[in-house]
């Protein structure tokens, strides 16, 4: 299930978590058991571990925030920390999940066993699934690709280069400067806008249910 | 940092749009008008900035929804919202919504301060008045404002309210009234066709002395969500000088881009229901909105033949349960093109429904769905010697589709006119920019539209006759205020005396005309010879009770009329044999027994 597992990168990526061991099995190269890939696997959860560098020259896009937002909150007291920021992020996952059900229906759509569907009707569906998924996104964490250059465009990887920001692919040898092709221009978030933390018990309601009087 | 705020108070969309004050340093500066991001619960939980404010008010019920969820933040603890999220929530929960309140802001045949909306809800839902919901919407901009210019409070701006031409003193009055109620200090109100055509005149800059000549008359076809107005605006050559003059306004038609919706919603579902399939509520819903998005599509571009319906299943089946149909080209044709912009005459009558015994006092549709029947009558009624308008500005979200702003041409030249397309850029925000623009043009920097009242007004006066049984005395139309009369201008009507008597309300009705451009002050007019187009307005309501004179004493009066500076009209009665003048109070509540 790939697209499950798009989705749990997706919130590693979002919130700073591990990444799921499956993705390097999709790296070029990357087949077999995850075994065979430790030692890569080792090296990218070393990279990633890596405290960001600043931001390259590419300067992010100004966005005016509005509340409520992830980072607008008050840090929580550091002695708790590490209790209050699971639960935070728990909790913010699960209304980023409540965004993607409410504006593209995600969870019904892949809840539902699509075995006997034709690929018309999967098709007709999912025409209205992304058109609500691109707007969540659009709304709640617009997204910007990394890189402004063209796919396939011959770029420089410099010295010190940021592996947060660049994913090496192919034959890494030597030292950088490398010279390379373009194959995925990255993504970032230019913004999270997450609807208001609900009170207590509800935090992992993603959406309520329905009952029509 | 002063500003110049232009707010757009739609009927479907609300607006607001500013300019910075210009610092007069002699120097010429670009004037644009940016639009202000609005701050909004788009969803329970989820406050976003949207371009526009919808103009939806939604009103929850106790424990409806966690607490919270409609909070902004500017506010805590609201039970009400308003904008995108109290739209989309309010399909779900249609008796809990408050629509169009403008256009019951317009609508004489109902006491507009009274608690009506949502129209016909039940007793449960505390209902609010159709100027509440028009404080609302302003106050939301309010502090929309005041969070993104925390140092410049919108009462101490400039601001330019948009109304709709048709709008006559009554609703221009309460329209101030929200306007103050909301806190808008420096208020002035101005046409919403005319703002439309200064966001034209703003991107052109000097250059529509080129485009437009002496004699020209340009038509500002406005249809929007809910309403259609037309505007004339005509080009004239003062002493070598080419300036500009408002001089036509029409009826405020209510008949809009949801009616479209509609007529294709019920299209699709007659559709499905042929091929045996039943829509449950929510779904009906979805298929509002689906067919909204295919006929954009469809009308947007002429290549495309057909869009997919597609309303998906409600619960966990989604896939399964999913209902489609398709809308074809013909049938956009059919139901919009030729239902809505039918090819006609320049004579074709606007149809009328027959009238049934029993009229609901809801608000006054359209009954004639074609826009250009309408359009037909309006030029009809005030093209002078046949003159037809030379250049077409569109305005409003419907004309967001070249398929039916090509079919407009089309019909017009039909009529014998072959008029220029005026290029707008966004004809959702033109008239919130547009106002901000004449705010600007105002301070003496850019070019300015004359016109003035759009209408003539007059005062209902019985005639002294001897009381015949079951006959009521036959009253005559003295008009007070002439069509033009310029903002900030004030006139004694020449009449005989008038008297009245001192401590005892006295009533008078209020009428008024969008087509009798020449009467003068003064001039009487037979009740039967009113034309049909002299329309009655809320009635004017006065007690006299001046000091020192004795109840029951006739009094000679006057009647002064003023234009403010805001854009109302009042009417004063002015003692002629003393000092004492006193303004005549617009009735509301005699209006709903009239």
């Amino acid at each position: 299930m790939r697209i499950l597992l798009a989705f749990r990168v997706f919130f590693a990526v979002l919130f700073g978590w591990p990444m799921p061991d499956e993705i390097l099995l999709l790296a070029p190269g990357g087949s077999g058991s995850p075994d065979s890939n430790t030692d890569k696997l080792r090296e990218v959860r070393e990279a990633l571990a890596q405290p960001p560098k600043p931001e390259p020259a590419t300067a992010p896009v100004p966005v005016r925030k509005v509340m409520p937002t992830l980072d607008l909150e008050p840090p929580p007291p550091p002695p708790k920390a590490v209790v209050d920021h699971e639960k935070h992020d728990e909790a913010a996952a699960v209304r980023v999940l409540g965004v993607l059900q409410a504006e593209g229906r995600l969870l019904d759509f892949l809840s539902e066993d699509i075995e006997g569907y034709s690929d018309a009707d999967i098709g007709a569906a999912a025409r209205d699934v992304h058109k609500g998924l691109k707007r969540a996104l659009a709304d709640h964490f617009p997204v910007v690709p990394l890189r402004s250059e063209a796919e396939d465009a011959s770029m420089t990887v410099p010295e010190g280069f940021d592996p947060q920001q660049i994913r090496l692919v192919g034959n890494v040898i030597g030292k950088p400067p490398f010279s390379g092709k373009l194959k995925h221009k990255g993504w970032k978030v230019t913004a999270v806008r997450l609807p208001r933390p609900p009170n207590g018990a509800a935090a992992m309601v993603v959406t309520p249910a329905e009952v029509e009087l | 940092m002063k500003y110049i705020v232009g707010i757009d108070l739609g009927t479907t969309n609300s607006a607001l749009a500013y300019i910075a004050s210009l610092v007069d340093d002699g120097a010429e500066k670009p004037l644009l008008a940016e639009v202000m991001p609005v701050p909004q619960v788009v969803a329970a939980g989820s406050v976003l900035d949207r371009s526009t404010l919808p103009s939806f008010m939604y009103l929850a019920a106790e424990g409806e929804l966690p607490a919270g969820a409609l909070d902004l933040p500017w506010a805590e603890g609201r039970d009400f919202a308003v904008g995108a999220g109290a739209r989309d929530r309010g399909a779900e929960v249609p008796l809990r919504l408050v629509s169009s309140a403008k256009s019951w802001l317009g609508h004489g045949a109902v006491d507009r301060r009274s608690p009506l909306l949502p129209f016909q809800a039940p007793p449960e839902v505390s209902k609010v008045s159709p100027i509440t919901a028009s404080i609302r919407y302003l106050e939301h901009l309010r502090d929309a404002w005041a969070t993104a210019h925390p140092d410049a409070p919108l009462a101490e701006q400039q601001v330019f309210l948009t109304v709709p031409a048709s709008f006559d003193a009554v609703a221009r009055d309460l329209t101030v009234e929200a306007a103050r109620a909301a806190g808008l200090g420096d208020l002035t109100l101005l046409e919403e066709p005319q703002a439309a055509f200064y966001a034209w005149l703003e991107r052109q800059g000097d250059s529509w002395r080129k485009t437009l000549k002496p004699d020209d008359q340009v038509l500002v076809a406005d249809v929007g969500g809910g309403t259609t107005d037309f505007s004339l605006i005509e080009v004239k050559d003062v002493e070598g000088n080419l300036t500009l003059e408002r001089v036509a306004v029409g009826d405020h038609i209510l008949l809009g881009g949801d009616n479209m919706d509609l007529a294709l919603a019920h299209l699709a579902s007659q559709k499905l229901a042929a091929d045996g399939k039943k829509l449950d509520a929510g779904q009906a819903r979805s298929l509002l909105l689906a067919v909204r998005n295919a006929k954009e599509k469809l009308l947007g571009d002429a290549t495309v033949e057909s869009q997919p319906i597609v309303l998906l299943g409600r619960g966990s089946k989604m896939i399964g349960n999913k209902i489609t149909t398709t809308l074809e080209r013909e049938e956009i044709q059919r139901v919009l093109v030729e239902g809505f912009f039918p090819a006609t005459t320049l004579d074709a009558p606007v149809v009328q429904a027959r009238r049934t015994g029993f009229m609901e006092l809801g608000l006054p549709f359209a009954n004639d769905t074609a826009i250009t029947r309408h359009l037909a009558a309006f030029l009809r009624k005030h093209s002078k010697n046949g003159r037809l308008p030379t250049h077409l500005l569109f305005n409003g979200g419907v004309f967001n589709s070249p398929v039916l702003r090509s079919r407009l041409v089309e019909v017009m030249s039909g009529f014998g006119a072959t008029p220029t397309v005026l290029e707008d850029a966004d004809p959702d925000l033109a008239v919130a920019r547009g106002a901000a623009y004449f705010g600007a043009s105002k301070g003496g920097k850019g070019i300015r539209i004359r016109g003035g009242v759009a209408r003539s007004y007059y005062v209902g006066i019985e005639t002294a006759m001897p009381a015949v049984p079951g006959m009521r005395p036959p009253i005559r139309a003295l008009c007070v205020v002439p069509f033009g009369m310029e903002e900030g201008t004030s006139l004694g009507v020449p009449s005989g005396e008038l008297g009245l008597v001192v401590g005892e309300p006295v009533t008078f009705r209020f009428l008024s005309s969008t087509a009798r451009k020449d009467d003068r002050p003064g001039v009487m007019l037979d009740e039967y010879t009113w034309p049909e187009d002299l329309v009655e307005t809320a009635p004017l309501e006065l007690t006299l009770a001046p000091e020192g004179v004795e109840p029951g004493t006739l009094v000679p009066v006057r009647l002064e009329v003023k234009v403010t500076e805001i854009g109302t009209v009042e009417v004063w009665c002015a003692r002629t044999d003393g000092p004492g003048r006193w303004r005549l109070e617009l009735n509301l509540r005699e209006a709903e027994a009239a």
